[in-house]
């Protein structure tokens, strides 16, 4: 192909670093934002308007970024639920579930643990959660590792069940006495604390702290390296003795245990109720599965993902706003980020390829 | 039981059963695609938008059809040109259908067009339904009774020994994948015009993933296959008014009869993978599935 003078061809690349792995991430995210355009001018919003008013809500506006702040944090333990069992060669889809079972372990202890201080009830519903979570977590990757069973299939089943599960306790037991579908008020000591006058609890370091730890979990510590070598290479990590059950099970007890911390977080740290969030009522915990996508930007990296999860979840927060104020369709941001995803697919192709651009040198006689 | 739960859950079935055998065709020919959920939301979008405007269920088939087999051929292109990896092109097929349907179907919730809707002929079974029973016959002979069948399974087993026997591989996957995206798009289209002719957000609510489950566990064997799918179809009905149907059923919330198909789904998986089944069965499972054909050019 030639454009102008330079001539263009695709060439095996020989080595594949994570700054081009960034690159190809951030070449998709280009792409999407300028094929999402049809979607504004579809609606009569002029893009560049639109855009502005995407990026302005979300991070420059007082109400915009708390609430990107505080999103984030639910953002970011889904991405790292999905990104540690993934390093290590598995997917965890079932982060949904995994965070039903943490809102129901969460709201249980909160419930049971009335007259406890805040000092004991908080730290056992974080206990009730992880163990929730990560046992749920690790039936899906002992199936998968022991019994050969398709982990993807197994996760969304699960969810659907929890789901059904989190619906029974919300329209059952738990139901409030006003008679909507949300479980009673959970007791002041079980709420988390705020960051002063924010709205933002305290959650948003333990994400960002885990994202830190879990990147040098990964990188420096011979487990993680264990982890990275079953992911990259299982046959490697099988002669070298790496047992593929222990992995498999630890690593999505890991995720499960973080997805249901996105539990916790939701439920005592904005919510305050048990309740399937307006988004969640025809999909099982749609916003779960946004770990997939902004895991797959962030290239899996645990630290990344923290950059990742601020600038995604602003546009998330952004789109949903343009909802309100542009007269934006219900969805148009989970269209956003399916677009994404499917740029960020087609970016694959230049893991192993890479344009060349050759600037032909042409002499005076037409020779080159 | 009565004729009538009999019916619905016949066409509970059939749209398992399609979207299954449309998987089987992918599989066979060596490419997964776990974005089956997603062709049947677009191609459920895609029949009830036409359905709805024309009046006219056949067109709206056909809407659905040429909607799931063009994201069907999107798939091929991720996965066969650009060599992605099969099952991160598959999640994104199903995240970009979600969340184009939801945005596009969403001015649209409600009821079907009374017009749109496929009634019933023969004791409430729909024109589809035999139709529908004729292509899965018809999926079967092309692929264990004919060449192209032939050829599209050894490219399944072994794309390289295939392309070395002058077989245009990437050709016949093509086909495979379009094939296998336009059978999903019918499911979804089966689902809304004939099912359950509603449009609200994500109406598939999981069926593709129980689908390809379906798929997992037939071990590329069409007999099991149309077990399974008729096995998950009934349990699906049953889940929805499982005490008016055997009435000493302890009266137990509606909430967990509902996980009836997904718990069983699990369970089948779990008892076909155990491997002293999976070794009576024959395990049929194309060896070269999921990974990308790279020429060595």
């Amino acid at each position: 192909m030639k454009i102008g003078p330079y001539k263009i061809k695709f060439e095996d690349r020989l080595k594949f670093t994570a700054l081009d792995a960034t690159r190809i991430a951030l070449f998709s995210v280009i792409l999407t934002l300028i094929a999402f355009s049809a979607f504004f001018w579809k609606e009569g919003i002029n893009p560049i308007k639109g855009y502005s008013e995407m990026f302005t809500y979300a991070f420059a506006t007082a109400s915009g970024i708390e609430l990107t702040i505080r999103r984030m944090a639910f953002m970011l333990f889904v991405t790292l639920a999905f990104i540690i069992p993934m390093r290590g060669g598995i997917w965890n889809v079932g982060a949904p579930g995994q965070l039903y079972i943490g809102m129901l372990a969460a709201v249980g202890i909160g419930i049971w643990g009335k007259g406890l201080p805040p000092g004991i009830l908080i730290p056992l519903m974080f206990l009730a959660a992880i163990i929730g979570g990560g046992i749920l977590g690790a039936f899906v990757g002992y199936l998968k590792e022991k019994m050969n069973v398709n982990e993807i299939v197994v996760a969304l089943m699960l969810n659907l069940i929890m789901y059904y599960l989190v619906k029974y306790l919300i329209e059952g037991p738990w139901m409030d006495r006003s008679g909507r579908p949300e479980s009673t008020q959970l007791p002041h000591a079980a709420r988390l604390p705020m960051i002063s006058d924010s709205l933002i609890p305290y959650t948003i370091f333990l994400a960002i702290a885990l994202g830190i730890i879990l990147y040098f979990f990964l990188s420096k510590t011979s487990f993680g390296y264990q982890i990275r070598l079953m992911g990259t290479n299982p046959n490697a990590a099988r002669y070298s003795g790496v047992s593929r059950v222990k992995i498999g099970v630890v690593t999505m007890m890991m995720g499960g245990a973080l997805a249901a911390i996105a539990g916790v977080h939701q439920v005592a740290g904005i919510a305050g109720v048990y309740r399937i969030h307006r988004y969640f009522a025809k999909f099982p915990g749609t916003w779960a599965y946004y770990g997939i996508v902004f895991g797959l930007i962030a290239v899996l990296n645990p630290m990344a993902a923290i950059v990742v999860c601020f600038l995604f979840t602003g546009m998330q927060v952004g789109t949903m706003a343009l909802q309100g104020r542009l007269g934006m369709g219900y969805g148009a941001d989970l269209a956003l980020i399916g677009i994404l995803m499917i740029f960020l697919v087609a970016g694959q192709f230049f893991y192993r390829r890479k344009i060349v651009f050759s600037k032909e040198i042409t002499t005076a006689d037409g020779e080159i | 039981m009565d004729w009538i739960f009999v019916v619905a859950a016949i066409q509970a079935s059939m749209i398992f059963l399609f979207a299954a055998i449309g998987e089987l065709i992918d599989q066979r020919s060596g490419i997964l695609n776990v974005g089956l959920e997603g062709l049947m939301l677009v191609g459920a979008l895609g029949s009830f938008v036409v359905a709805d405007a024309t009046g006219n269920p056949w067109l709206g088939f056909i809407a659905g059809i040429a909607a799931g087999g063009i994201f069907g051929l999107l798939h091929g292109f991720l996965s066969i040109t650009l060599k992605a990896d099969q099952v991160v092109s598959g999640m994104g097929i199903w995240i970009f259908a979600l969340g184009l349907t939801t945005y596009i179907g969403n001015p649209l919730s409600g009821p079907l067009n009374d017009a749109g809707k496929m009634n019933g002929i023969a004791g409430g079974l729909t024109p589809m339904f035999f139709i529908g029973l004729l292509i899965v016959f018809a999926v079967w002979f092309i692929l264990f009774k004919t060449r192209l069948g032939l050829e599209i399974r050894s490219i399944g087993e072994d794309p390289y020994v295939a392309e070395a026997s002058g077989l245009n591989v990437e050709k016949i996957r093509y086909l495979c994948v379009i094939a296998g995206g336009a059978l999903g798009g019918l499911s979804g289209a089966y689902l809304i015009l004939v099912y359950n002719p509603i449009w609200s957000p994500n109406p598939t609510m999981g069926r593709g993933w129980i689908a390809l489950a379906i798929v997992f566990f037939s071990m590329g064997k069409p007999k099991i296959l149309i077990l399974g799918a008729f096995l998950l179809g009934f349990l699906w009905h049953f889940a929805l008014s499982s005490t008016e149907i055997i009435p000493w059923l302890p009266a137990l919330s509606y909430h967990f009869y509902r996980m009836i198909p997904f718990a069983a789904t699990i369970i089948i998986l779990m008892i076909i993978s155990s491997k002293r089944i999976s070794r009576k069965l024959g395990a049929a499972r194309p060896a070269a599935l999921g990974k990308p054909y790279i020429h060595n050019e």
